[in-house]
């Protein structure tokens, strides 16, 4: 599944990202295994993650092409 | 004397800025948000007799990014001409910074690990001695804003400095960098984590952004803030300070008159001192509470880490006009001025974005236009000039969208195409001492600006509306050259309501800077006396809010988009507050002369089919 279909609360780790910014994201630490919590949805449909110990906001096309798996 | 160079590279917002305006005492912009800092700068200071260059590079995630800031550090790590690299890591997000430490491992030897902001965490603990001793790095635990710890920092560098048989692990840096293994590396500073760290991460976003990130209230709550920071800015302060600083200032003029009419100072020199010099810097100076009431809101927003989560919040809205929401933190610098916010935008990625922020970022009112509006709706509209203002402000944000928009269309511009990410920095408690700081620079700049641009300004314009083309003193009302010229043009200037040239004069002197506007038309004569009426002085206001940036501003549009879009960016600005105020003009003296209901179903009609073709 998508990190955009988790629900807020949920947890889950990463298996691997697509898209145009992969290399970006990639380089971020959102490599195989990561584990990443949804902590809030946005009034546009933004994602909020808390990722290695940071909370980082990603736009819902961002949070489409990342692959996880629920936790 | 031995002369060290410490190169200090680290993700962003872990406190670089802050440690080297620590360390070299200087006053680098720092702020609770990703970016801020965009251009390197060097400084030197000296510790026990030796002397340390400090070099401060903008915050990087990894090298391996291709973007602008990535290469001013590769190519000053390509340079090898430093000594040391001091690498800031912040001791919270220690897991995504040391795959930049590891990065610079594999190319240097000479380097030093700093974890900033050690004292703020209180739910885990590190061992910096087993961290040090696992990556083969002296590693020293600071706080560069409570300055603990920085004298060990120091030795630090003068011992790893000494090392003068320094060498770089691998001639062509590059490939080295290619050559990691991102998983690896990663999974690899897990495994060291787990080992130095005791872990008690937080699962749950925290109370106040439960609160401020609510998809329900989110929105209402940034329109509060803002709301908030107008009105104090405008009404409270406006009624506390500038109402009896101005007074103030009106006698203190009218008795440096009355005292060189004793003295009996000849009439020229007693009109330029009180007509151009007094008269004009007292127009403005009245408005310095507002102005820095402004910075401190701004600068107290900037460093409670708000910023961050308002651009998260608003990225959404954003993107649909193709814009995303790293913009929204230059929109709002440019509310204090416009050429300083053109300059943070370097830091967005995607030049498309880039350029369509630099190009509307002027259309944010900034603060030097504040004393135009402020004293023009005062004397014009004295019950509702907040309303008047924060109308202002508002017009200024949507001709910048639309502006946006109709970019996207002309430069054929996918808005879709672009992805967008923030870190949320946490929530601090903004210093007391630094916002200070902050807004003592700007009221120091505000008052050189006065000292020079402004007096400049008036000095030649009161020479030139005073004298006549062959140097005989005509006075203000005469036939003067700056007169003359302004006649000239003023045909161009019938359609948005201006029939006075002094208001040209006024205008033209704006593009030098926009404080002068007021301040000249202080000096030919007063506000009433150059604009007539009502609907005069608001398609002026409108005038003065969106037409050519000044000199500055487009200096900075050239450095950072080149000479045709700084050419364009002047056009645009101005032919846009051109239609924009006529169409004020127009529309006010409609109003004026017809009963309200009959206009305002075809005006409301006319938006209605502007947005759908927008759309």
């Amino acid at each position: 599944m998508s990190l955009y279909e988790m629900k807020v609360g949920q947890a889950g780790v990463i298996l691997g990202v697509s898209g145009t910014s992969s290399k970006r994201l990639t380089e971020l630490g959102f490599v195989k295994g990561t584990k990443i919590t949804v902590i809030n949805i946005g009034l546009f449909g933004g994602r909020l993650i808390m990722f290695r110990d940071c909370i980082l906001g990603l736009r819902s096309t961002l949070a489409k092409n990342i692959e996880v798996i629920l936790h | 004397m031995s002369c060290i160079k410490v190169l200090m590279i680290g993700n962003a917002n872990t406190g670089k800025s802050t440690l080297f305006n620590a360390l070299t005492k200087s006053n680098r912009h720092t702020g609770n948000w990703y970016g801020v800092t965009v251009s390197d700068e060097q400084k030197a200071f000296s510790y026990q007799g030796h002397n340390i260059v400090l070099e401060d590079l903008p915050g990087i995630y990894s090298l391996k990014l291709a973007g602008a800031e990535e290469q001013v550090t590769l190519d000053r790590l390509k340079s090898n001409d430093y000594d040391v690299i001091l690498n800031i890591c912040e001791a919270r997000a220690l897991s995504r910074n040391l795959y930049l430490s590891m990065q610079l491992k594999a190319i240097c030897c000479n380097m030093i690990i700093a974890v900033n902001m050690a004292d703020e965490q209180k739910d885990f603990q590190i061992d910096y001695d087993l961290m040090s001793q696992k990556l083969g790095v002296p590693v020293v635990s600071i706080s560069a804003k409570k300055k603990i710890n920085l004298d060990s920092l120091c030795q630090q560098i003068l011992c790893v400095g000494a090392n003068k048989n320094f060498y770089q692990k691998s001639k062509d840096i590059e490939s080295a960098i290619q050559n990691i293994d991102t998983q690896k590396t990663y999974e690899h500073i897990d495994n060291l984590i787990s080992q130095i760290k005791t872990k008690k991460t937080l699962k749950t976003a925290s109370k106040i952004d439960k609160i401020i990130l609510n998809p329900v209230l989110c929105l209402p709550i940034f329109v509060l803030i803002m709301v908030l920071i107008f009105y104090i800015t405008f009404e409270l302060c406006g009624r506390v300070f500038s109402d009896n600083l101005g007074r103030g200032l009106d006698v203190l003029a009218r008795r440096a008159e009355a005292g060189l009419v004793k003295i009996g100072a000849r009439i020229g020199f007693r009109k330029l001192l009180c007509e151009a010099i007094l008269g004009g810097a007292a127009s403005v100076i009245e408005f310095l509470p507002q102005i820095a009431i402004l910075f401190l809101c701004l600068s107290i927003l900037e460093d409670s880490g708000y910023m961050a989560r308002a651009a998260y919040v608003l990225d959404g809205a954003l993107q649909r006009i193709g814009l995303n929401g790293r913009v929204a933190y230059t929109l709002l610098m440019g509310f204090g001025c416009s050429a300083s916010a053109v300059f943070t935008a370097k830091s967005i990625e995607q030049p498309s974005i880039r350029l369509k922020t630099v190009l509307i970022t002027p259309f944010m009112s900034c603060s030097a236009r504040m004393p135009v509006f402020l004293a023009i709706a005062g004397v014009f509209f004295p019950r509702h000039t907040y309303l008047i203002i924060t109308a202002l402000y508002l017009g200024g944000i949507i001709t910048a969208c639309l502006l946006a928009v109709i970019l996207n269309k002309i430069l054929k511009i996918n808005v879709k195409e672009n992805d967008f990410f923030i870190e949320l920095p946490p929530y601090r408690l903004p210093s007391i001492k630094r916002v200070l700081k902050t807004v003592l620079q700007e009221v120091r700049n505000f008052f050189i600006r006065i000292c020079t641009v402004l007096f400049l300004v008036n000095i030649a314009v009161w020479i030139l509306g005073s004298f006549d083309w062959t140097f005989g003193y005509v006075g203000l009302s005469g036939n003067s050259i700056l007169k003359n010229i302004s006649e000239l043009i003023l045909p161009l200037f019938l359609p948005i309501g201006i029939i006075r040239w002094q208001a040209v004069s006024a205008l033209l002197s704006g593009l030098i800077a926009k404080e002068t506007v007021v301040s000249v038309i202080a000096t030919l004569g007063g506000i009433n006396e150059v604009l007539p009426s009502a609907a005069q002085a608001l398609a002026f206001l409108v005038f003065v809010l969106l037409y050519t940036p000044c000199i500055a501003t487009i200096t900075a549009i050239y450095k950072e988009l080149g000479k045709k879009w700084a050419l364009i960016s002047f056009l645009i600005h101005t032919i846009t507050a051109y239609i924009i105020s006529m169409l004020v003009y127009g529309l006010t003296i409609l109003f004026t002369i017809l009963p309200p209901n009959v206009i305002i179903i075809p005006i409301c009609l006319i938006i209605i089919l502007m947005i759908i073709l927008i759309i």
